[in-house]
């Protein structure tokens, strides 16, 4: 895995990387990844995936509204102003 | 180490029942003990007194109005901290949800709650339960009671210290691939990953949302099973609960382990495990064998497959799941000149350096020309590690025999630089987290250092009481169960 490799990772995962981070993930993801690299050399050309981790019935609820969470619960920690609105941080900064 | 004093949650349970007043009393005790302790172990991010209290208070006016207050009636519990609490923190041991208050309970918190448990408080982790040794919490790290020199193991780590060092009698872990079961072994107390589908994940943090799994960690299987009797059973919030009847699992404890056969695979002895971890399990054996046990050698011949599998596919999940912290529905935000920069910025603000890296792991393993020669394979050979335990216990072996870890509690900041090495910490817990299947840490005996060794059991598909009888029948068995670390032995533990 090459330091491009990372940068690139790093873009598809939204994570800012520094130059400095980018040298110690690559050294440390290379490693990893070519740890995990053993399970090539078993055949599994036969092999179906697993389905789901039991193979217990695990039986869906009816697909019926019902009722939410109130409002209070919901907005316990926000702020509200004086006409009503919900207070929320900005996103992107102030120009 | 020391004799002790052991308060089981039933007589705690008694107490409670018995006593008109009192209650709120013996909770500030906790709590008070809580404070004078945890300074030095770092086990809770978050103690609730109010919700204490006041619960105390309901348990007493239910005993004064002869209505009934429970199973878990006054015993203190307390939280790992990546379960949803309602209007107390949840923050995963994050800065990325520092500061976070779900509106709802997590249907675990909700049955313990409804059974008469006292949360006391929230449980130090690795950040998102990403991790072994309960060092990456980005809060502090957690110190094991034995030897504040030594990690609790993790990712419950805060969960496994408090309850060895006495604050509490139990606490509810979670497991994705051992994460109750190292940290109870490496702290000595016993650690019960349940069936997965056993225990609803509703209002868990979802790390690796194929593996996690809820479950207890208490100092006796007696406790456990108590626990596991109020939190276990089919949920319909959580569509991968298990439709199963929940036992009585105090009546299992009396089952012992008389002509079950119990089997050793050789694979977990191969390479990397202690000598002393290896002589304790060999005495544990001896005692499984007085008890009436048949000891028979097995095979899990794709074992060593288990790490790498487990990595890939628990990190590419949580790739996915981690995508919901960007800034703009929970918690921690960083503002930038633009929404992509926003995201980039408050995820490496945000998230610690190994919730980073297993994302990044994660984001590769799934990304366009590596997907099959990873995460794909790695599904194939989760079957294959499936298929090895369903070959032994269809072969007539109730129980799988191994260590917990390949070595007891290793020193603070030993693997922390070393990734890798972390991962490879986990070797013995995670086949049975690919297969789903049950487990057990119980205490075994001490390293030359003090330090605790724990033996795991593996059962079949929902066999909790099968684990829940053999570990019982093993500490009645064995001294164990009455050491205590030394700095605390002069009180009396559980509340």
């Amino acid at each position: 895995m090459e330091k491009e490799d990372v940068r690139r990772i790093g873009v598809l995962a939204h994570i800012e990387l520094t130059e400095e981070e980018l040298e110690v993930l690559t050294s440390q993801l290379s490693e990893i990844i070519n740890y995990m690299s053993v399970l090539r050399e078993i055949d599994i050309a036969s092999m179906p995936r697993l389905p789901r981790t039991n193979q217990l019935s695990c039986p869906l609820r009816s697909d019926k509204p019902e009722p939410s969470s109130g409002f209070v619960d919901v907005f316990l920690d926000r702020q509200i102003d004086d006409d009503g609105c919900l207070l929320v941080p900005s996103v992107v900064a102030a120009k | 180490m020391t004799p002790r004093k052991t308060i089981g949650i039933g007589e705690l349970v008694e107490r409670a029942r018995n006593e008109r007043s009192g209650l709120v009393t013996s909770v500030r005790e906790t709590l008070s003990r809580i404070a004078a302790v945890d300074e030095a172990v770092g086990a809770f991010l978050h103690i609730d007194r109010p919700g204490a209290e006041e619960s105390a208070l309901r348990i007493q006016l239910a005993v004064s109005a002869a209505r009934d207050p429970g199973l878990l009636a006054g015993v203190p519990v307390g939280i790992k901290d990546n379960l949803a609490t309602k209007g107390q923190p949840t923050t995963c041991g994050s800065r990325m949800l520092e500061g976070y208050f779900p509106p709802y309970d997590a249907t675990v918190v909700r049955r313990l709650k409804r059974a008469g448990a006292i949360i006391v408080g929230k449980l130090n982790m690795d950040e998102f339960g990403m991790g072994s040794s309960s060092e990456y919490s980005a809060f502090k790290p957690v110190r094991n009671p034995w030897n504040p020199d030594r990690v609790p193991g993790g990712s419950s780590g805060g969960a496994a210290a408090a309850v060895a060092a006495g604050m509490i009698p139990a606490a509810i872990g979670t497991d994705t691939g051992g994460s109750i079961r190292q940290p109870a072994s490496f702290c000595g107390v016993v650690g019960l990953k349940p069936t997965y589908g056993r225990v609803s994940r509703y209002g868990l943090v979802a790390f690796a949302s194929s593996l996690d799994t809820p479950g207890p960690l208490c100092r006796t299987a007696r406790d456990c099973a108590l626990i596991l009797q109020a939190i276990a059973g089919h949920d319909r919030r959580d569509s991968t609960s298990v439709a199963e009847i929940v036992p009585d699992y105090l009546a299992a404890l009396e089952r012992g382990v008389r002509d079950k056969t119990i089997g050793v695979p050789a694979e977990y002895f191969d390479t990397g495990t202690d000598l002393e971890v290896e002589n304790a399990l060999r005495r544990a054996l001896g005692v499984y064998e007085k008890l009436g046990a048949k000891i028979e050698r097995i095979s899990l011949p794709h074992t060593k497959y288990a790490v790498p599998a487990y990595y890939i596919l628990a990190n590419a999940e949580a790739s996915s799941n981690m995508a919901r912290y960007d800034g703009t529905r929970f918690g921690f935000r960083a503002s930038a000149a633009d929404l992509v920069s926003s995201y980039a910025k408050t995820r490496r603000l945000g998230f610690g350096p190994e919730v980073k890296r297993r994302i990044l792991l994660g984001t590769y393993v799934l990304s366009a020309g590596y997907k099959e020669a990873y995460y794909s394979r790695a599904r194939r050979v989760q079957t294959l590690i499936q298929r090895d335990f369903e070959t032994v216990f269809d072969g007539g072996v109730d129980l799988v025999f191994t260590p917990s870890s390949p070595f007891p509690a290793f020193p603070i900041d030993e693997k922390v630089a070393d990734p890798l090495a972390m991962y490879q910490a986990d070797v013995c817990t995670l086949p049975a987290s690919l297969a789903g299947l049950p487990a057990i840490s119980v205490p075994c005996g001490f390293s030359d250092d003090g330090l605790p060794i724990g033996l795991q059991l593996i059962g079949r598909s929902m066999a909790e009481a099968d684990l829940l009888g053999a570990a019982e029948a093993y500490q009645q068995a064995t001294p164990w169960l009455e050491s205590i670390p030394s700095q605390w032995s002069a009180r009396e533990v559980s509340r």
